[in-house]
């Protein structure tokens, strides 16, 4: 069984959940260097300072997408048909979330468009709702 | 242009061009769903290696797995299985994928300080038995990943051919490659499955036309782009140079071995450059250590978990330049019969993990090994060096052999 649900409590990636269900987009940042630091990790990899959880404008460019239209983890089926896509945010585009395009027309899609953050709740099969930071043309 | 302290780098390996020859190979059938275990195929396809080097089961002192796969087959098993009480040298950084590739660098340690003195490395899978269970497979150690788990999972990036359709997705848009291209990589794969004896798809012919005819599963990538999931095993025997000369096979030379990693380890969503595969640090490394390069390689066995993985490290291996994948890999090049003289490339000779099996690479090392003894059933003109290129997403493996 695939464990899907968001642990808002877990000490490393909790921070990421809880801020998108206040529809935040929330990442790492060092307190020293300023730079983002993307997975979160226990110290910064760019000068090993502390980190702290930083807001973001939750506006990025498309770097990478799959049309999705049969899920190919029966979970997914409660999101099917879904755009993938790897999200390069505005402050740092070498940083990708991992999300979803909604709100397009598919045929439109194409690398390096911009996008802007939306919060929708997802609820894979066996999972709690969660709100998920997803992204829509803009 | 990137960087390459930004996104990867390359592992540095000892030498050991010429310090070991492989001297046997051995297979399983391959097929879907068997009731076949693991061990079992790996019991089977070492007996017929062993044997393949005129060897018995009581030569075999030094023993090569996967040993982060729960199931593969241990020292324990070899002695449980023949019967042998001897003991073993062992490793479990052996098997299939990126250490089919570079096996052949810690066995010739063991080789050189008298450890062992036959070595065989063997990788077997039962996943397509295994896949109505879900249990295993491919995609279990993403799953269970935590970074993974909890930032990719709940959106949806999962498994494996979502990782490698957005990547499509990028290598498309800044190259202008296109679903065509892929479908020329595919069926050229197809055509030498259907003439090789042993592979799953050997009756399943496949026209470019047939392909584009094809849905995706996830854009721009179709079934027919990924990988099958099979029931299947191989092994190959390592030993020194001396001692194969008085085997009865033709020696194989291990002439160059390389290793690269991505900076983001293991996480591919956050790679540098995901119009490259980890095998733009591994080859150079390889080819540094066999004093060759991509012109001087006859047969290539490329990790073909999806279409776009091999072409990626079609580029990363210098055998054409970054970006023109698609049109390298259009017209037939990649066909066995197309030898580099007349401006091919052969590739995946067997049928690959496309067309002939999935098991992870160690069929594309023992058909590699085939070519140069001249013993394939889609035999090339005369090779006198191949190429292996495993993958693991985050790293890669280059192996480069010679008669």
């Amino acid at each position: 069984m695939l464990e899907l649900q968001p642990d808002l409590e877990h000490p490393l990636t909790g921070p990421f959940w809880r801020a998108s269900a206040q529809q935040q987009l929330a990442i790492p940042g060092c307190e020293q260097c300023d730079r983002l630091v993307w997975y979160p990790r226990e110290a910064c990899s760019h000068c090993g300072a502390g980190l702290y959880w930083r807001t973001l404008s939750g506006r990025g460019t498309l770097a990478a997408f799959s049309v999705v239209k049969r899920p190919l983890f029966p979970a997914f089926a409660a999101f099917s048909p879904y755009v993938c896509a790897l999200v390069a945010l505005e402050e740092d585009p070498a940083v990708r979330l991992v999300s979803q395009v909604v709100d397009c027309d598919t045929s439109q899609l194409a690398c390096d468009m911009p996008l802007s953050v939306v919060f929708r709740e997802l609820a894979p099969d066996g999972c709690k709702p969660y709100l998920a930071p997803l992204f829509k043309p803009c | 242009m990137k960087a390459e302290a930004d996104w990867g780098s390359g592992t540095a390996l000892p030498d050991i061009r010429g310090q070991v020859a492989i001297a046997g190979i051995g297979e399983t059938a391959y097929s879907g769903p068997s009731d076949r275990t693991s061990k079992g195929m790996a019991a089977e396809a070492i007996a017929r290696c062993v044997a393949d080097a005129g060897l018995t089961p009581d030569d075999i002192d030094g023993i090569m797995y996967s040993g982060a796969l729960g199931d593969q087959f241990s020292a324990d098993d070899f002695r449980a299985h023949f019967g042998t009480r001897h003991a073993m040298w062992e490793s479990g950084d052996g098997g299939g994928m990126v250490w089919a590739a570079t096996a052949p660098a810690q066995a010739a340690e063991a080789l050189r300080s008298g450890k062992a003195r036959y070595i065989v490395n063997s990788f077997a899978v039962d996943w397509a038995s295994k896949r109505g269970a879900m249990a295993g497979g491919p995609g279990a150690w993403h799953a269970s990943e935590l970074i993974k788990a909890q930032l990719e999972l709940p959106f949806g990036w999962f498994p494996q051919p979502l990782y490698f359709a957005t990547f499509a997705s990028r290598h498309m848009h800044e190259y202008g490659t296109t679903e065509a291209q892929l479908g020329e990589l595919v069926t050229a794969f197809r055509r030498h499955a259907n003439s090789q004896p042993d592979a799953v798809m050997k009756d399943r012919a496949l026209s470019l036309e047939d392909y584009l005819n094809r849905p995706h599963l996830a854009s721009p990538l179709r079934v027919e782009d990924c990988c099958l999931i099979s029931d299947g095993g191989a092994a190959y025997l390592m030993t020194t140079p001396e001692r194969a000369r008085d085997l009865p096979q033709r020696p194989v030379s291990v002439e160059g071995v390389g290793h690269g990693i991505i900076a983001n380890a293991p996480y591919i969503s956050q790679q540098g450059d995901i119009t490259s595969t980890p095998q733009h640090f591994a080859a150079p490394g390889a080819y540094a250590m066999a004093g060759l390069g991509p012109a001087d390689i006859d047969v290539l066995g490329i990790y073909d978990c999806f279409s776009i993985t091999a072409l990626m490290q079609i580029e990363d291996m210098g055998f054409c330049a970054k970006g023109e994948g698609g049109a390298f890999v259009e017209g037939g090049r990649l066909d066995y019969q197309r030898s580099r003289r007349l401006g091919g490339l052969p590739t995946n000779t067997h049928g690959g993990l496309l067309s002939h099996a999935y098991v992870l690479g160690i069929a594309h090392v023992v058909e590699l090994v085939k070519q140069l003894r001249g013993q394939a059933a889609n035999q090339v003109d005369s090779p006198q060096r191949a190429a292996y290129a495993g993958f693991t997403a985050d790293e890669a493996g280059t192996l480069i052999l010679g008669v």
